[in-house]
C-alpha cells in the first residue's frame, strides 16, 4: 500500500509539471499539443546523457533537461505554432500540426537512442535506473519521492510567482487574455508567449528525469504520459492553471488507487490507463469545466 | 524467384494503399468535408481487424468440425494454419470467413459511429479530438488485455480466405478485391464530394449555425456521416487483417489514426481527390525508403526516418501550402448541372443548353 | 380577432447571465404583410429574430406558426415549416461559390440519399434568377469569402429570397447596403414578397427606406416592446422618440 501511495504521488508531481504546461499552450496558442509527453523524453535522455559522460546522478543532471526540454518546446514554438496561429490556423489544424512535430521528436530520439547506445554504450532502450533508498519518519522510501515533489514544488512555485508576482507575468496574462489589446499596449507577444513556451517545455523536461526511477523507459515512454496529461488538463477544466495542477492529483492518485483497488478484486492493473481516459469523456461530457468550476462561476 | 518477389511486393503495396485510401476517404468525408475531427478512426480501424481476428479461426473450426483446445492466445495461430488447410479444399469455405467478419463488423461499425455522434453535438472541435483520441486508446487497451479478444498482446492468427488459389493467382485475387474495396470506397467519397450533399457537408463545416438556419439537420447529418466513415473503416480494417495474415491491438494506435489525417491534410482537405493522392504519397515515402534503406549509411534504423520526413512534410506544407497538394475548389458540386462554365455568361449558356441532369 | 396572425411570439423572455435580452415580448405578424421591428441599439431584436427562427431557446413563452405552437421546434424543422431568416452580419459559407451558397438555402434537407443525386437544373435556374434580382449574377462562381461587404449582404438576402418561405425574418438586411442600392432592394425586396405571398418581419434601422414599405410596426426598447401600430404613428409617438435619444 506504501507503495501504491509512493507512486501516486510521483506520478502525480510529473503530471502536474506536464499538466500546467499543456495547460499554458492551450491559453497561449489555443493547441491541444500532442508534442508535449516527447518533450518529456527529450529531457530525459537530456539528463540521461549528461549523467552518462559526466559520472553523475541523472537528479543533478535536471537543468540539462530543463534546457533541453524548454529549447524544444520554444523551437516547436516559433517555427511551427506560432506560423500557424498566425495564419489562422484552427484548433484541430494545430493539433495535427502538433502530432507531426511530437511525431519528429519521438522518432529523432529513436535515432539518437540507437546512435547514443552505439557510442556510449549504455541502454537507451527498456532500461530502468536505479534510484537510492531514503528513511523518511521510519519508512524506507525512494529518492524519487522527495526529490521529484520538491522539483514540482520548487517549478510550481516559481511559475507561480513569475505569473502573478512580475511584471513579465501581468504581461503575459494581458497577452493570454486579449493579444491585440496587449499588442497595442506595447507588450511583445510573440516573445512573450515564447518564454511561456520555454517554461512548459522545461517544466515537462524536468518530469522526465525522474521517469526512468520509475518505469521501464524507452523513446515512447514520455508519448504515455500525455493522455493522462490532457486528463489532467481536463479534468482540472480546460484555461485554469490552478486546476490542471489539482486535476493532476486527482488523475495520479485515482489511477493508482482505483487501480489498485480493482486489483484486489482481480482485475489486471494493466487497465489503469483506462482511468484516465475514462476521466477525459466523462468530464468533457459531464462537467466541461471541471474542478474549476468548484471555485469560479 | 525475382519475378514472384517483385509480384508479391507490387501486390503488398497495392493492398496497403487500398487498405488507406478507404480508411483516408473516410477521414476526408469525415474531416474534409464536414470538419469532424473522427480522430477515433483506428478503434474503427480495429473493429473490423478484430471482427476478422476473433472470428475466422473460431468460425473455420465450426464449419470445418474442428474443436479448439487450448487457449485462444496460444493455438490460434497453429489453427488458423489447420483451417488455411481445409480452405484450400474449399473455395466456399473461404468465402464465407471472408464474409462473416465483414457482415458483423459494419453494423458494429454502425452502431458505434452513432455513438460516436452524441459527443460530437456537444463539445468543441479540438475538445472532441481528444474525447475520440481517449476512446480510441481505450479500445486499445482493452484489446491487448482482454486476451480472449483477439489473444491479446499474442496477437490472432487469420485463416488464408484466398488458401485455394495457386501462386501468381492468389495475390492476383487478393489485388483485385483490395482494388475493388479500395476505389469503390473512394467512389463513394467523390460521389459525396461532388453531390449536393458536399455541398451541404462543406457547409456544416464553415459554419454550423448558419447550414441550421437554411434547414440542414445537422445532427442527423454528422450521425449518417460517422456512421458511414466508421463502416469503411470498418473494411479497412477487415482488408487489412486478411492481407496481414494476423492481428495484433497494437497496430492500431493514435499513430495510424494520425498516418491517415496526415494523408488527407497532405492530399488536400476538402477535395475529392485528396485521399488518392495522399495516400500516395505516404506509401511512396513509407515503401521508398524501405527499397533504398539499404544505401542510406545512418548510424540508426531508417525506418524512423520516414516518420520524421512524414512529420517535416506535414508541417512544410500546413505552413506553406494549408490547402494541400490538390486543394479544395468551389463550383465542385456543379459540374453535372453546370456543363458549359465562364463568368457572367454561364447563366445564358444554361438557358441555352437546357439539357436534362447528366449521370445518374 | 377574426381570423389568427400567421406568426405569433406570446410572452417571449429571453436572458443572457444578468441581461434580459427579451422581456415578455408578444409580436404578431399578419399573413402577407411586411412587419417592422425597430428599436436603438442592445433592444433586442436581433434576439427576437433568433428566437423566432430557433436558434435561441426562449426561457419563457410560446411561438406559434399558423397556429402551431413551434416552440420545441428546431431550426431545420422551422425552415421546413416556412420560417427564413437572415443574419444581421452575414454567415455565409465561405468556401463555396456564390452560387452554391443561394442553392444551399433554395432546398430544405433532402436527406442522405436524395441530396446525393444531382438533379438540380430547376433549382439552379431559380437560384440564377435571384442572383440576377439583386445583381449578383456577375459574381457567381466567386468564393463567398472574396465578396465586398456589400455583396455579402446580398448573398444572404438571396439565400434568404431563393427559399420561398411564408415567413421571411430579416435582420437589417439594408445595413452597409449604399443608399440609392439600398431603395433598389426595398421594392424589389417588396415586390418579389408580394408576388410570392412572403410575409415580412424585419428588423431594420433605415426608416427613410423601410418605413413607407411596412404596414405594420412595433418599437422595442431594453427587451420590451413599448410601441406598435401603423407605422407613421409609431414614429410619431413620444415614448419612442425618448427611447431613441436614450433615457
Ligand atoms: N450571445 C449573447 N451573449 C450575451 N449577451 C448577448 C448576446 N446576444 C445579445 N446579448 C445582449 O442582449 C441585448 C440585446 O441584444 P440584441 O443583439 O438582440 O440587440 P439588437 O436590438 O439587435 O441591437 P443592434 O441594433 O445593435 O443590432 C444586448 O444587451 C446584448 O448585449
Ligand atoms: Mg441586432
Amino acid at each position: 500500500m506504501l507503495d501504491v501511495l509512493v507512486g501516486a504521488l510521483v506520478y502525480s508531481n510529473l503530471l502536474a509539471l506536464l499538466a500546467i504546461g499543456l495547460s499554458l499552450m492551450l491559453l497561449t496558442c489555443r493547441v491541444s499539443n500532442f508534442a508535449h509527453g516527447d518533450v518529456v523524453t527529450t529531457g530525459l535522455y537530456a539528463a540521461y546523457t549528461a549523467s552518462v559522460l559526466l559520472r553523475v546522478s541523472p537528479y543533478a543532471c535536471i537543468p540539462f533537461a530543463l534546457l533541453a526540454g524548454g529549447l524544444v518546446s520554444l523551437l516547436s514554438f516559433l517555427l511551427v505554432f506560432d506560423p500557424l496561429r498566425r495564419a489562422g490556423g484552427g484548433p484541430v489544424t494545430l493539433m495535427v500540426a502538433s502530432m507531426a512535430v511530437g511525431i519528429i521528436i519521438r522518432y529523432s530520439l529513436h535515432a539518437y537512442a540507437d546512435v547514443m547506445q552505439r557510442t556510449l554504450g549504455v541502454y537507451t532502450r527498456q532500461f530502468v535506473l536505479s534510484d537510492f533508498e531514503l528513511q523518511l519518519a521510519g519508512l524506507r522510501v525512494p529518492g524519487v519521492l522527495p526529490l521529484s515533489s520538491l522539483t514540482a514544488a520548487v517549478l510550481l512555485v516559481s511559475l507561480y510567482v513569475l505569473l502573478y508576482r512580475t511584471r513579465l507575468g501581468v504581461a503575459m496574462r494581458a497577452a493570454i487574455e486579449n493579444p491585440q489589446l496587449a499588442e497595442s499596449l506595447g507588450i511583445d507577444v510573440k516573445r512573450v508567449f515564447a518564454i511561456g513556451w520555454f517554461l512548459s517545455g522545461a517544466l515537462a523536461g524536468a518530469a522526465g528525469v525522474f521517469l526512468p526511477f520509475r518505469v521501464i523507459s524507452d523513446p515512447d515512454v514520455g508519448w504515455s504520459m500525455l493522455l493522462p496529461a490532457f486528463a489532467s488538463v481536463v479534468v482540472g477544466g480546460i484555461g485554469s492553471l490552478a486546476g490542471s495542477v489539482a486535476g493532476a492529483y486527482v488523475v495520479g492518485f485515482s489511477e493508482l488507487l482505483l487501480s489498485y483497488l480493482l486489483a484486489t478484486l482481480g482485475v489486471s492493473t494493466a487497465y489503469r490507463p483506462l482511468i484516465s481516459f475514462a476521466a477525459i469523456v466523462a468530464t468533457l461530457l459531464l462537467r466541461p469545466k471541471g474542478l474549476s468550476s468548484l471555485w469560479s462561476r | 524467384m525475382r519475378g514472384v518477389e517483385v509480384l508479391s511486393f507490387l501486390v503488398s503495396t497495392a493492398v496497403l494503399y487500398s487498405v488507406y485510401l478507404i480508411l483516408a476517404s473516410s477521414m476526408e468525408i469525415e474531416y474534409g468535408e464536414l470538419g469532424l475531427p473522427s480522430f477515433a478512426k483506428a478503434a474503427f480501424f480495429a473493429l473490423g481487424a478484430f471482427a476478422v481476428g476473433a472470428l475466422t479461426v473460431r468460425l473455420g473450426a465450426l464449419l470445418t468440425g474442428v474443436a479448439l483446445e487450448g487457449e485462444f492466445k496460444l493455438v490460434s495461430y497453429r489453427y488458423a494454419t489447420l483451417i488455411s488447410a481445409s480452405v484450400a479444399r474449399n473455395p466456399a469455405l473461404g468465402l464465407a470467413l471472408f464474409a462473416v467478419p465483414l457482415l458483423v463488423a459494419l453494423p458494429l461499425a454502425v452502431l458505434m459511429g452513432l455513438a460516436a455522434s452524441y459527443p460530437a453535438l456537444r463539445l468543441r472541435e479540438d475538445h472532441l479530438a481528444i474525447a475520440l483520441i481517449a476512446f480510441s486508446e481505450s479500445v486499445r487497451v482493452v484489446a491487448r488485455n482482454y486476451e480472449p479478444l483477439v489473444g491479446g498482446t499474442f496477437g490472432a492468427g487469420v485463416v488464408d480466405f484466398l488458401a485455394w488459389l495457386r501462386s501468381p493467382w492468389k495475390e492476383l485475387a487478393l489485388l483485385a478485391v483490395a482494388l475493388a474495396m479500395g476505389f469503390g470506397a473512394w467512389l463513394v467519397e467523390y460521389r459525396i464530394s461532388t453531390s449536393p450533399l458536399g455541398r451541404v457537408l462543406r457547409a456544416v463545416r464553415d459554419d454550423e449555425v448558419a447550414a441550421q438556419a437554411y434547414g440542414k439537420d445537422v445532427a442527423r447529418l454528422r450521425a449518417q456521416i460517422l456512421a458511414l466513415g466508421s463502416a469503411m473503416a470498418a473494411v479497412a480494417g477487415v482488408l487489412y487483417a486478411f492481407y496481414a495474415g494476423t492481428v495484433n491491438p497494437d497496430d492500431f494506435t493514435v499513430s495510424r489514426t494520425f498516418i491517415v489525417v496526415l494523408m488527407v491534410v497532405v492530399g488536400g482537405r476538402g477535395n475529392p481527390f485528396g485521399p488518392p493522392v495522399g495516400a500516395a504519397v505516404y506509401l511512396l515515402l513509407d515503401r521508398g525508403i524501405t527499397l533504398v534503406k539499404h544505401y542510406i549509411p545512418v548510424p540508426f534504423d531508417v525506418n524512423y526516418l520516414s516518420y520524421i520526413l512524414m512529420g517535416l512534410l506535414l508541417i512544410l506544407l500546413l505552413l506553406k501550402r494549408p490547402g494541400g497538394i490538390v486543394p479544395e475548389r468551389p463550383l465542385l458540386t456543379l459540374r453535372r448541372a453546370l456543363p458549359q462554365r465562364g463568368s457572367a455568361a454561364a447563366p445564358q449558356q444554361r438557358g441555352a443548353e437546357g439539357g436534362g441532369p447528366a449521370g445518374t | 380577432m377574426s381570423r389568427s396572425p400567421l406568426f405569433l411570439a406570446k410572452n417571449v423572455s429571453k436572458r443572457f447571465g444578468g441581461v434580459r435580452a427579451l422581456n415578455g415580448v408578444t409580436i404578431s405578424v399578419e399573413r402577407g404583410s411586411l412587419t417592422l421591428l425597430m428599436g436603438p441599439n442592445g433592444s433586442g431584436k436581433t434576439t427576437f429574430i433568433q428566437v423566432a427562427s430557433g436558434l435561441l431557446a426562449p426561457e419563457e413563452g410560446r411561438l406559434f406558426f399558423e397556429g402551431r405552437d413551434i416552440t420545441p421546434y428546431p431550426p431545420h424543422l422551422r425552415f421546413k415549416l416556412g420560417i427564413t431568416s437572415t443574419f444581421q452580419t452575414p454567415r455565409l459559407f465561405p468556401s463555396l461559390s456564390v452560387i452554391e451558397n443561394v442553392l444551399l438555402a433554395a432546398q430544405g434537407d433532402r436527406g442522405f440519399l436524395g441530396s446525393l443525386r444531382g438533379d438540380e437544373e430547376e433549382v439552379v435556374e431559380r437560384a440564377f434568377e435571384v442572383l440576377r434580382t439583386l445583381s449578383l449574377d456577375g459574381v457567381w462562381d466567386r468564393p463567398a469569402s472574396a465578396l465586398s461587404g456589400g455583396q455579402m449582404k446580398l448573398l444572404e438576402l438571396a439565400r434568404a429570397l431563393v427559399s420561398e418561405p411564408k415567413l421571411l425574418l430579416l435582420d437589417e438586411p439594408l445595413a452597409g447596403v449604399n443608399p440609392a442600392l439600398a431603395g433598389e432592394i426595398m421594392s424589389r425586396l417588396t415586390k418579389a414578397c408580394r408576388e410570392l405571398g412572403v410575409t415580412v418581419l424585419m428588423v431594420e434601422h433605415r426608416l427613410d427606406i423601410a418605413l413607407k414599405h411596412a404596414d405594420h410596426a412595433y418599437v422595442m426598447h431594453n427587451g420590451s416592446v413599448i410601441a406598435q401600430g401603423a407605422p407613421e404613428e409609431v414614429v410619431e409617438n413620444p415614448e419612442v422618440a425618448r427611447a431613441y435619444l436614450g433615457e
